[in-house]
């Protein structure tokens, strides 16, 4: 599904990511580890579009041009941001409508001249919305502003808007993160459900028992390049592994 | 069927309500030629004010060159008509400040916050430039002297009590237009990318696409109100637009308040009416705005349609959702 290859991010001489190749077949789940600073969070962000890149990138054998957000969009790319990144003032329905993948009638075509048929359009985008809301578990918030919702709830609201557009793959940045154990176990249950349901992911988190139980594959960063990868006990046995988190070994605990 | 709360509230009873208000009162306030004039004032100022309103209020876009659009579309329709009807000059103006906002609103896209005030001020100050100089165009001095009246179906609007019900008008249509965005997914869109536009870009915003449109249109809110403004004058000098007028419309969407359709009117009375309330102490009006303008910034960030919209969470609850449902 995704495959991208020779990714490199540098910031002013540092390379955060460096020559970085991975592939993510479809219905996949995919974690990605590694020691605070790794690169984790950039190569997230430029397989995303949101930071200049160099290498190729690939979704379902179609080339995705890199540092454009949009590019990523309409490629099927969507993310969810370690710090949520939701619209306070919105209502959590109109949160989730932002990502609709209807994207006609949504200008001033739509607001004045084609009313009618603008109106058909935003019932259909309203059910689908909803039903993503329903999804996390937030339908009961759908009118309320988002800026009322909790740290976590505003991660799933996120994530309703990352599944309402029907994404080919889907990018998690520490979904665990500031969540307590009740609130993880809920999580997983919940990605595993999203899993289930023919999505294709790739989660970036620290809590390693969460996502042992999730994934398939563990892919692990250290310092901007790839030093391992396979299924979890196998990857946990590494000694490169065990050397790059020893020295780390309190950071990889939360 | 759950619909989104923009959809929920009620814009058109209460544009029929502020309508039927005005054409009450206004009347009613016109005792004197000067009333009359002060009020006509208000009413074209709100139609600039409220194109100030999608620009910077929805898009987020601080556009320092309302005026040069209120110039523009004065000048362009006192060009046109000096040949052809009334109608025609106003919808030139609209086309001509439509298609010059978006060229300097495509060119300049990719600037952001202070450096999109800084390069429209710049167009405005070049542009006037341009505008005074260009005397075939204008006229004498950059003096377009001698506009015709408004004229719309044989009747003329000589009187400033007549030119009430033409403004009146004009911007009742204008408040529809916009409560038809304030109903539609190009209000979302336009928060989601004021508020932060990389991630609505990833949602699949187009961002750069959605904040030129309503500069477009806001600006060609400034090209009516300019047009009326010289039809109902009959002369129009670069004067008429400075820079006075250009911190003005960004006070009147300030006081009035930055985040509803209603912020434009409010503050645009205010700002019309306070000459008036301060007569015998003209000389100090400019700190009167100073001093409510701080105010405002301090006391009543959302500006005074936000004060009046926290009002009702003091009173019952039956009053509170009346007054909720009534106001847009
Ligand atoms: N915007 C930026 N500017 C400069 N350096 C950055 C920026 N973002 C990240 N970095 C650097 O890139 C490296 C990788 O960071 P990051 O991707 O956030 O790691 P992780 O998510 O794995 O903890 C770090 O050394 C960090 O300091
Ligand atoms: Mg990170």
């Amino acid at each position: 599904m995704l495959k991208a290859e020779q990714i490199t991010v540098t910031f002013g001489g540092v390379r955060a990511v460096s020559d970085v190749s991975l592939a993510v077949p479809a219905g996949e789940l995919l974690g990605l580890v590694g020691p605070n600073g790794s690169g984790k969070t950039t190569f997230l962000n430029a397989v995303c579009g949101i930071v200049p890149a160099r290498g190729s990138l690939t979704v379902a054998d179609r080339p995705v041009r890199l540092g454009r957000p949009n590019a990523a969009c309409r490629a099927g790319i969507a993310r969810v941001f370690q710090a949520p990144q939701t619209y306070g003032e919105l209502s959590c329905l109109d949160n989730v409508l932002l990502s609709t993948s209807d994207r006609r009638l949504l200008g001033l075509t739509g607001a004045w001249p084609a009313r009618p048929a603008m109106w058909k359009r935003e019932r259909a985008r309203w059910a689908f919305a909803m039903s993503a809301l329903e999804t996390v578990g937030l339908e009961s918030c759908a009118l309320e502003p988002a800026s009322l919702l909790s740290y976590g709830q505003q991660r799933l609201l996120e994530l309703a808007r990352a599944l309402a557009g029907s994404p080919s793959i889907l990018l998690l940045d520490e979904p665990s993160a500031g969540l307590n154990d009740a609130e993880t176990a809920a999580l997983a249950a919940l990605l595993g459900a999203v899993r289930a349901a023919g999505n294709t992911l790739v989660v970036v988190d620290h809590k390693i028992d969460f996502l042992d139980a999730l994934c398939d594959r563990l892919v692990v960063l250290e310092l901007g390049r790839v030093i391992a990868s396979g299924p979890p006990d196998q990857v946990w046995r590494d000694d490169r592994v065990i050397s790059a988190y020893l020295g780390v070994a309190s950071d990889a605990e939360h | 069927m759950i619909r989104p709360p923009d959809y929920r509230r009620r814009h058109f009873p209460a544009i029929a309500a502020f309508v039927v208000l005005t054409a009450v009162i206004g009347p009613l306030l016109s005792t004197s030629r000067a009333d009359q004039f002060l009020v006509d004032l208000w009413l074209v100022y709100s139609i600039a004010v409220l194109g100030f309103y999608l620009v910077f209020g929805l898009a987020g876009r601080f556009a320092f060159c309302q005026t040069f659009m209120m110039a523009l579309g004065g000048y362009t329709s006192a060009w046109v008509t000096r040949d052809h009807s009334f109608l025609l000059g106003v919808v030139s103006a609209i086309v001509v400040t439509a298609l010059a906002a978006g060229l300097v609103g495509f060119l300049i896209r990719k600037a952001q916050h202070f450096y999109f005030a800084m390069a429209t001020f710049a167009v405005t100050q070049i542009g006037m430039t341009i505008v005074g100089q260009a005397t075939s165009f204008t006229g004498p001095n950059g003096q377009a002297t001698g506009i015709a009246p408004p004229s719309l179906f044989g009747h003329v609007f000589l009187q400033d009590a007549d030119i009430f019900w033409l403004f009146l008008g004009v911007l009742t249509l204008c408040l529809i237009l916009v409560a038809f965005i304030e109903r539609s997914p190009l209000r979302r869109e336009a928060v989601a990318a004021r508020e932060n536009g990389l991630v609505a870009s990833l949602s699949g915003v187009g961002v750069q696409r959605v904040q030129l449109v309503l500069f477009m249109l806001g600006s060609a809110f400034g090209g009516v109100s300019g047009s009326l403004i010289g039809h109902w004058q009959g002369v129009i000098s670069t004067d008429s637009f400075g820079t006075d007028l250009s911190i003005g419309i960004f006070l009147m969407l300030l006081l009035g308040g930055v985040d509803s359709i209603w912020g434009a009117l409010i503050g645009a009375a205010v700002y019309v009416a306070l000459p008036r309330l301060l007569s015998g102490i003209e000389h100090y009006s400019s700190i009167v705005y100073g001093v409510l303008l701080l105010v405002v910034v301090l006391a009543v960030p959302g500006g005074i349609a936000a004060a009046v919209r926290r009002l009702p969470r003091r009173f019952p609850r039956r009053f509170s959702r009346r007054v909720a449902d009534a106001e847009g």
